[in-house]
């Protein structure tokens, strides 16, 4: 078999790895990443498809002084970002533009108001919903996020209201955000979410797609290193309580590839398949059925031959509340034109099936997506149509996430140089591309402590 | 406002309220019952539907040893029950009928042959999974709040293993494993003597109810068509409650008011501003309701078991459907002559939001055609009965284990019915432990007025 050096292999070329990858290059590790796809960036990419570009995952990014932007920075990447300025609510079927900061406050308001007028036309009393006093809770509650431990979202709410529409603003905040329903997170995990991601603001999308970002992150692995795409490794090599290499198959051969760290970005359930369960203790194989709880969603890409949403085709974000599957829409080539072939618009939509619990049957999940374009969408029918589904189901390869906010595994593995990196080993309160990215910094770190360039 | 005088007053002729009611009336107590629609019985009725007689709610229950038994015999009333012979698993599209003992441990050892015969490197070890969940039988009062399918993770992710406890949940408490504590689900099994001895009544619990109904009679009534428009409350005491009957409003006054309409009703009957607002707190958050669909299905010829004999399924791994009984092979008073019902229990995916009845009924005929061969020959689906989160008659008012105290901050006020908790119950049996429970409290605190 042919064998190769590095200091350092990555399994995996999505922004957990491709970001390892470029700061230890950067620091003077000659390093790998091989890829299985044709393409890097994993869920953090892009691709074409009927002349438009589309995203693999990750659609937003928040980028303003997060480690997102620090992986970049730091392994002097390029990182193109265009601001998606405007936010709208939709609730009751209304859109309300909501203010850069304070988004809540006014959301809970717009629901007071909107049960005092149900009230005027219904008679009766007002659905009791008092906003001073859930935004009082909230506050205390992003104070100490670790007391709400033992509670879901959905169930700290309801301490002070039962109101469908005050919790389906929650639900669809915490869907958007956090991609979990308020009853599928803990009520911790959601207050320490918005103390790391301090609100909802600077929502930014890559103006020609995220392939182009992770590609210039490539370049920089390649300044002392290698990028191997198409090329699926076949195991890790374990010896002795260490890993030492791996099998890859490359054109068709297999290759040894030696190296003092391995670095795996396929998920920790993967890498133990590849090194072996048994290899691994009983506690860390439990804590992997555990703590790794895919969560699921279906995108939605619209193409269409007019703006549908804004109708006016202004930049902008709508969060929608109460419908069947769609928390979250963009269109995405109103904020850059870029993403759709001239003359033409895209828009996408988040759809979250009720639980990320079972599979879902994506059958159910488009049939109810399609209802809610018709019934959010006026001008779906007439100018529009369903460019694609994108499903992801809890055990997709590339799943919407690989755990719960709040949830999840550690780096470190119980094999010393074999390191987990990606949305599978978030710290606290972190989601998303920069929960993946922020674990490429920290491994990274721990690699430069540990293990010197040009030893092996 | 007419004005009638009674010791206690009961809203609602649900098994909770008519079964307090009964003991109350038994002992001596002047009691009334107010129910708002044109039948007794509540989720314990029946109705004819094309000539077939249809649970309202409960189905198959555990009778014997429980407080429903006890209720019956206390007060003298008669019941008429038979017995499901035989309780079978569908796993892997095969029907296994299991042993009375060890059901859980052979069902494994099932999973492990299945599974190791489509994939031979499999690490799937029945063994262990039994074990543990033996272990959380034994340690049913340390584990926390962990959910059923947290707790079973730790052993094993296999799917078809975590199937049969979510098929067992939902059974016995319409609730999936991911929705009710592992805690709760180990002290029924265990309170439950391995829901093994599970009956049915073979005219329709309406039938037994209405002998409970008539011991009410012979020292009180029981009125129907009569909806409780509010509960009188003064000085933080109950005093009795206002019903509208032949659209009169009456005021009937009582030492007690017990209240079956469920936490939530009494507290719009009683007025919001009269309860404190942890106790409100409560109310909003342990009473979740279980969404469940129930599936009629009518035939020529019986669909399953095949050969017509009495029997009771749970099925692992459906879309929905999670509990057959032919109902008709039981007790032909079901169905009408020459024809079959067979009763389909289909849980939905949460019941943390709204069901959609369309993809409910898609789902489920999906599942009647993959899992009964004879359905689309010789059945037709007579009713689905979709009973949602908000529905006023819900699978369960709360989960299993969980729910709100038989006491409210109310002098003189108490709720029965299963939004009331009593740990490790489930259905019919909370309803008459929440009646048999108020019913002595009341008897050691307040006499019945002489006359």
């Amino acid at each position: 078999m042919q064998q190769e050096k590095y200091d350092v292999v990555v399994i995996g070329a999505g922004i957990g790895g491709l970001g390892t990858g470029a700061l230890l290059a950067k620091q003077g590790y000659k390093t790998l990443v091989v890829e299985k796809r044709d393409f890097v960036g994993g869920r953090f990419s892009s691709y074409e498809y009927e002349g438009f570009t589309l995203p693999t995952g990750a659609v937003t990014v928040h980028y303003k002084g997060t480690e997102t932007e620090q992986v970049f920075k730091d392994s002097g990447a390029d990182l193109e970002l265009v601001d998606a300025p405007e936010l709208f609510y939709r609730m009751g079927g209304k859109d309300y533009k909501m203010p850069a900061k304070g988004s809540l406050g006014v959301g809970l308001d717009i629901v007071s108001k909107l049960e005092e007028d149900k009230t005027k036309v219904l008679g009766g009393f007002a659905k009791a919903m008092s906003k001073e006093k859930i935004m009082g809770a909230f506050r205390l509650g992003t104070k100490d996020p670790e007391k709400e431990r033992g509670l879901t979202f959905k169930d700290w709410l309801l301490q002070y209201t039962d109101n469908e529409m005050a919790h389906g603003i929650f639900d669809t905040i915490v869907g958007t955000l956090a991609a979990a329903h308020s009853y599928e997170i803990s009520a911790s995990a959601v207050f320490s979410f918005f103390v790391a991601m301090k609100g909802f603001r600077d929502v930014a999308i890559p103006p020609r797609g995220n392939r182009v970002n992770m590609e210039n992150l490539a370049k920089v692995v390649k300044t002392n290193g290698d990028v191997w795409v198409n090329c699926p490794v076949k195991r890790i090599m374990v010896g002795g309580g260490r890993a030492k290499g791996i099998v890859v198959e490359k054109d068709g051969q297999e290759i040894q590839v030696d190296a003092q760290v391995i670095v795996s970005d396929i998920g920790p359930k993967a890498t133990v398949a590849l090194a072996g369960s048994d290899n691994f203790n009983e506690d860390y194989l439990r804590d992997i059925r555990m703590k790794l709880k895919p969560k699921s969603v279906t995108m939605v890409f619209v193409a269409s031959d007019r703006p549908l949403w804004p109708e006016n085709g202004e930049a902008a974000v709508l969060m929608v509340v109460g419908a069947r599957r769609i928390t979250s829409t963009i269109p995405l080539s109103s904020v850059s034109p870029q993403l759709a072939p001239p003359g033409q618009h895209l828009l996408f939509a988040f759809g979250s099936p009720v639980s990320c619990e079972v599979r879902m049957d994506e059958e159910v999940e488009q049939g109810q997506i399609l209802k809610d374009l018709q019934e959010q969408f006026p001008l779906f029918e007439k100018h529009g149509r369903v460019l694609k589904f994108d499903s992801r189901d809890i055990d997709s390869d590339l799943p919407e996430m690989r755990c719960r906010v709040g949830e999840g595994m550690s780096t470190d593995t119980p094999i010393k140089n074999l390191y987990n990196v990606g949305d599978a080993c978030p710290i606290t309160g972190y989601t998303g591309s920069n929960a993946a990215a922020e674990t490429a910094i920290r491994v990274s770190k721990v690699i430069q402590k540990q293990y010197k360039p040009g030893k092996s | 406002m007419a004005q009638q005088k009674y010791d206690v007053a009961v809203i609602g002729a649900g098994l909770g309220g008519i079964s307090a009611a009964a003991l109350l009336s038994h002992w001596g107590y002047k009691t009334l019952v107010a129910e708002k629609r044109d039948a007794i019985g509540g989720r314990w009725s029946n109705y004819d539907y094309e000539g077939y007689w249809l649970p309202a709610g409960a189905l198959a229950l555990l009778y014997h040893g429980t407080e429903t038994e006890e209720i019956f015999n206390e007060v003298g009333a008669e019941t008429e029950f038979v017995r499901v012979p035989r309780v079978s698993y569908r796993i892997g599209g095969k029907d296994w009928e299991m042993p009375d003992k060890g059901a859980i441990g052979a069902m494994l050892d099932i999973i492990e042959n299945i599974t190791k015969e489509k994939d031979i490197t499999s690490t799937f070890n029945a063994k262990k999974v039994t074990e543990g969940f033996h272990k959380g039988i034994a340690e049913r009062d340390s584990l926390g709040k962990i959910t059923l399918k947290d707790y079973f993770l730790k052993y094993t992710d296999n799917e078809m293993a975590l199937g049969i406890f979510d098929t067992i949940a939902n059974t016995i408490c319409g609730a999936h494993s991911y929705e009710m504590q592992a805690a709760a689900f180990f002290t029924f099994l265990v309170k439950s003597r391995g829901f093994r001895d599970v009956s049915i009544a073979p005219k329709g619990n309406v039938a037994n109810i209405e002998n409970l109904a008539k011991v009410v009679r012979a020292n009180g009534d029981v009125w129907t068509d009569c909806p409780a428009k509010r509960i009188v409350v003064d000085g933080g005491v109950a005093k009795g409650i206002v019903v509208e009957k032949n659209g009169q409003e009456i005021e009937i006054a009582s030492q007690i008011v017990i209240s079956n309409a469920g936490p939530k009703a009494t507290v719009e009957l009683a007025g919001e501003q009269k309860f404190e607002e942890d106790y409100l707190a409560d109310v909003r958050l342990k009473l979740r309701p279980h969404p469940v669909t129930v599936c009629f299905v009518a035939s020529d010829r019986p669909i399953w078991p095949e050969d017509g004999a009495p029997a009771y399924q749970m099925i692992v791994g459906a879309r929905r459907i999670t509990s057959v009984v032919p109902l008709s092979n039981i007790s032909p008073h079901f169905a009408p002559p020459g024809q079959y019902l067979t009763f389909c229990f289909c849980g939905p995916l949460t019941n943390e939001v709204h069901m959609s009845p369309e993809s409910e009924k898609e789902q489920i005929l999906l599942d009647l055609k993959e899992q009964f061969p004879l359905f689309e020959k010789h059945g037709r689906v007579l009713k689905m009965v979709y009973k949602d989160v908000d529905d006023d008659l819900p699978e369960m008012r709360a989960r299993c284990g969980e729910g709100l105290s038989t006491d409210t901050p109310i002098t003189n006020l108490y709720n029965v019915g299963d939004g009331c908790s009593t740990y490790g119950y489930s259905g019919s049996n909370l309803a008459t432990a929440s009646g048999k429970r108020v019913a002595e409290a009341i008897r050691s605190s307040i006499k019945p007025e002489k006359g």
